[in-house]
């Protein structure tokens, strides 16, 4: 069944929505991967790099669909090239030999087989190393092999794999549900495994993972295929922190993962960049009800990509272009609930690094003096909190969900002291002054997960709720000496040296962005916060 | 198996559930304290406003038993199963409401904030004395904001006709009146302490 079932996904992906879960399949194989190309076809026909587990140089292109002798004689310079130039990467020295691959998820078929061997035995006598050929069998046994025995073989945790791996692409990503099923494939009996089989059920992990994300890339569902890679990086964050893993035992995994969230970021931003407006013609006169949450979604989203492309790869931004849409889009902007702030949050820390510190600043006054305003009075109605997702927020004001799962949010905020704290840290003291006296009589919510591992988890089952009445009266300087750094101890050591997954980390579990992990953004984005 | 319909059932179990808040939501006493769910985590901490921290006791759970017969399910059909759910809702409520006030006897008699009636009827001069005892609310305009009195169903005429009567004695209602200014004078220095200092 589970055959069938990958079969079936090896049969509809492309050359580049196999890429990934190739290279974890490699990883699993014992493989480490040395390069791989991000932006479609790959510098003299390696689309990837990577060194065999005794050694080897091994370099591969990937084609999607069966190869006739159309295909061959279209594709043959790419290959010749791949087997014909060396690898020219850095700490590769190009005399280093390498064996070619020449892989696809089709069939070689016709006469373009005959062709093949052919023109491999040519290079061969010529002195170049010999072209392998892996066609579907080999390469489909490659990823049943990579699973082992991880692949949800419990019947319940299959139906649910299944239901996710058949489900509507175009919907967001059922975040519950899908953490649900790699979080079993990470339960704690992972203690008892080698260090070899932990590297392989990492990899298996971010492979199944990866079937399920891959289609709403195809799908052209950007956002909720980053979410799915940053849910699966998240897990394997919460095995890597738990067992205290050595890198090598899931850097691999994670990279790839993060070359799959750059490349659904790429496409995301590529689409919203080019458009003119946010509107969706797929049953327009609803459009409006969703547009103000497509909007938070989408800058919030297109903001983390920004600041990673530009301050951390050292890529170009087109800013002028982010700015006019920003500029556009961001008035359309209505208050779903809390699951908002890490959104706007992170448009702040995109806008203060292109100093446009003013505009950072409104969108945080503007966002905690809306949180204030639905807390006020004697009977306030609040805000949803984070744990209601965009989703549910919208099922709810349209009246599709039941009476009994109302909640009351009166009176409390998860992330209000966090929009304050930035405020504070950016000496904006007139603002969270006038501000002060009505948000003093919020209760600060703060949920700290007892063991920093589980900060990945979708929800904890241990750890503390802390709900603060505030003091009626702050103090200016001890506030601002309180906000000015962050102790290192209260953040998962795997996120500190990843801190690239924190803002889309942040992003899919809002009710992640407590303050202490919204003080990291700012550590890890600016220097408003220092790490102790 | 006889034919079944888990889905359904399930479903209509959680709106039944939902009663037990509607029905907490509605109650006088209960409907106005605040409260919000805990979605994950197994304790939560309060932080007062004067710095000090306690952690929440969730105690056990509340339960109440309803049951509905054979003969019931055959003759009522879903009405059984909704006076079942009454019954439920009443018993949980009435439960949940004694915890609360178990719990605002053990944090008074902590504090020693108690005016002991000594067995003597509810009076105005009584009430006047819990006022001046208790911090009286005022919303964000400075209306006083009447605190709730909870007390037995069978107090209940008893008081409400004491303080109807009380309405007509100037006497009450001016040392009332006194009570109140005073404490909205305290409330408003309270007030003109939120702010934002060196």
């Amino acid at each position: 069944m589970h055959e069938k079932l990958i079969d079936d996904w090896l049969t509809n992906v492309n050359e580049l929505g196999y890429q990934l879960p190739f290279c974890e399949a490699l990883v699993a194989e014992g493989y480490t991967i040395i390069h791989v190309s991000t932006h479609g076809r790959g510098e003299h026909g390696k689309d990837i790099v990577a060194r065999q587990p005794e050694g080897p140089l091994a370099t591969f292109q990937l084609k999607g669909g069966d190869i006739k002798l159309p295909e061959w004689r279209r594709m043959r310079e790419e290959v010749a090239e791949l087997v014909q130039l060396p690898v020219r990467l850095p700490g590769i020295d190009e005399s280093e030999p390498h064996i070619p691959h020449l892989v696809t998820n089709g069939e070689i078929r016709g006469d373009a087989a005959e062709s093949i061997t052919r023109y491999s035995d040519t290079w061969l006598s010529q002195g170049f190393p010999k072209l392998q050929v892996w066609s579907r069998r080999i390469v489909l046994k490659k990823f049943i092999d990579a699973h082992g025995s991880f692949l949800p073989g419990d019947l319940q945790e299959f139906r649910r794999f299944v239901e996710l791996y058949a489900g509507s692409f175009e919907d967001p990503l059922p975040k519950a549900k899908f953490a649900r099923l790699i979080e079993a494939m990470a339960a704690e009996p992972m203690q008892q495994l080698s260090r070899r089989e932990m590297r392989r059920a990492i990899a298996a992990l971010a492979l199944i993972a990866g079937y399920i994300a891959e289609q709403y890339e195809r799908s052209g569902n950007y956002m909720a295929a980053a979410e799915g890679w940053t849910m699966a990086a998240a897990v394997i964050m919460h095995v890597a922190e738990r067992e205290r893993l050595e890198p090598d035992a899931y850097e691999a995994s994670l990279s790839l993962l993060y070359t799959a969230l750059v490349r659904s970021l790429e496409s995301l931003s590529a689409e919203a960049l080019a458009s003119n407006s946010f509107s969706s013609s797929y049953h327009g006169l609803a459009d409006p009800y969703v547009y103000g949450v497509r909007v938070c979604l989408t800058i919030g989203w297109l903001s983390a990509w920004a600041l990673d492309r530009k301050w951390r790869r050292g890529e170009h931004v087109d800013t002028e272009r982010m700015v006019k849409l920003l500029t556009r889009e961001y008035p359309a902007h209505r208050n779903a609930g809390e699951a908002d702030w890490p959104f706007l949050m992170c448009l702040a820390l995109y806008l203060d690094r292109e100093w446009m510190q003013p505009d950072a600043e409104e969108v945080v006054i503007r966002y905690a003096n809306s949180i204030i305003a639905v807390n006020q009075g004697r009977s306030p109605v609040g805000a949803p909190s984070p744990y209601w997702s965009h989703h549910k927020v919208l099922k709810w004001a349209n009246g599709m969900l039941p009476p009994y799962t109302r909640e009351n949010f009166g009176g409390h905020s998860y992330t209000l002291q966090q929009a304050l704290d930035m405020l504070v840290r950016r000496l904006r003291r007139q603002a969270v002054r006038v501000m002060w006296p009505p948000a003093s009589k919020v209760i600060f919510c703060d949920f700290v997960p007892d063991r920093l591992a589980d900060y990945f988890l979708w929800r904890c089952k241990r750890g503390n709720l802390r709900a603060v009445q505030p003091g009626r009266t702050a103090s200016w300087s001890a506030w601002r000496s309180e906000t000015g750094s962050l102790n290192r101890q209260l953040i998962p050591s795997v996120l500190v040296e990843h801190s690239e997954w924190l803002l889309p980390f942040l992003l899919t579990y809002p009710h992640r962005a407590n303050r202490s992990l919204c003080a990291f953004a700012e550590a890890a984005n600016n220097r408003y916060v220092k790490l102790t | 198996m006889l034919p079944d319909f888990p889905k359904v059932k399930k479903t209509i179990t959680r709106r039944i559930g939902g009663l037990v808040h509607h029905r907490a939501d509605q109650d006088s006493f209960l409907g106005m304290i605040p409260r919000f769910v805990q979605h994950e985590g197994d304790r939560t901490s309060l932080g007062r406003e004067d710095g000090t921290e306690a952690a929440i006791d969730f105690k056990e759970p509340i339960e109440a038993i309803a049951t509905m017969s054979h003969q019931d399910i055959r003759e009522k059909g879903p009405a059984a199963a909704l006076s079942a759910a009454q019954k439920i809702a009443t018993d949980i409520t009435r439960g949940l409401a004694q915890r609360v006030v178990n719990s605002l006897k053990e944090a008074t008699d902590e504090t020693g904030n108690v005016i002991n009636g000594e067995g003597k009827p509810f009076s105005s001069s009584l009430y006047l004395d819990i006022l001046r005892t208790l911090r009286l609310t005022f919303d964000d305009e400075g209306n006083w904001i009447p605190p709730q009195i909870v007390a037995h169903p069978q107090h209940r005429e008893i008081i409400e006709s004491t303080l109807r009567q009380a309405e007509t004695d100037a006497s009450f209602v001016a040392e009332r009146e006194v009570i109140v200014r005073k404490q909205r004078e305290e409330w408003r220095a309270r007030e003109a302490d939120r702010r934002l200092v060196d």
